[in-house]
């Protein structure tokens, strides 16, 4: 199993700072890039394959889903391969899915092949949400008491 | 026979990027759900320019064989149930992912 632990420090102070846990919440560093079969068949193709994506992503227990923000999906050039409803807050509305490649920067878990879901993230600073169908496995400890969170794969 | 006229497009009006592509691969899903109900219950469906092309266990399965097949062109890789699961993340939907009081 391995285990991260996280905390957000002051960056005048050095010192473990509440209140950057409060505003930017428990947040990994990622890289979005597009699938293996997705490099195939640009290979294939003489395609260039598009860079991918760093930013950071935040854990959010209360998200049934994955979420990447939608003009990183664009800039990678894919297609959605499926829609669902999203409940929101004027009733169902449909969001696109795609298939993506997450890596998880400055930690030993394997790149992840996973569907998510297009959503308008990057007006709250974030290039992905993390929810509970990554989570399903993972063992996540958030120590508000202490400034810091732990998730073990 | 359930449509989607409003394919791509937000209750507002605004464009979803990118889910026009899928309309009419949703348009034959829905016309043979049915059929699909039948034999495919809970399986994944593979569908191109209107076609089933194969029957799945996995969405990742069934991705991999359409990237193979098709390439960056658009299918549709989609639940064989009578209802889609709706899915939800409150604080994304209601914009609450960052407050500041």
């Amino acid at each position: 199993m391995s285990i991260f632990n996280r905390y957000w420090k002051n960056p005048e102070t050095g010192i473990l700072d509440h209140n950057l846990l409060l505003t930017r919440g428990p947040a990994l560093e990622v890289e979005i890039g597009v699938t293996k079969a997705h490099v195939n068949a640009l290979v294939v193709t003489n395609k260039p394959i598009p860079n991918s994506h760093n930013g950071t992503a935040l854990i959010d227990t209360g998200a049934a889903f994955t979420a990447v923000d939608e003009s990183i999906l664009d800039g990678l050039g894919l297609n959605p391969v499926n829609t669902v409803p999203i409940i929101g807050p004027t009733g169902n509305e449909e969001q696109g899915v795609y298939f993506c490649q997450i890596k998880f920067l400055g930690t030993d878990i394997p790149a992840l092949e996973q569907w998510v879901i297009g959503s308008k993230l990057s007006k709250f600073g974030h290039a992905a949400l993390i929810g509970r169908n990554l989570l399903n496995g993972c063992l996540l400890v958030y120590d508000g008491k202490h400034a810091q969170w732990t998730l073990a794969v | 026979m359930i449509t989607f006229p409003d394919a791509g497009k937000r209750p507002n009006g605004e464009s979803i990027m990118g889910i026009e592509v899928l309309r009419k691969e949703l348009e034959f899903f829905e016309k043979e759900k049915a059929n699909l109900l039948k034999s495919h219950a809970g399986k994944i469906a593979l569908i191109k320019d209107q076609k089933l092309i194969g029957v799945f266990d996995d969405f990742l399965q069934a991705y991999n064989e359409g990237m193979k097949s098709f390439g960056v062109e658009p299918f549709l890789v989609r639940l064989i149930v009578d209802v889609q699961p709706s899915q939800q993340a409150p604080a994304l939907a209601l914009g609450l992912l960052h407050v500041n009081l």
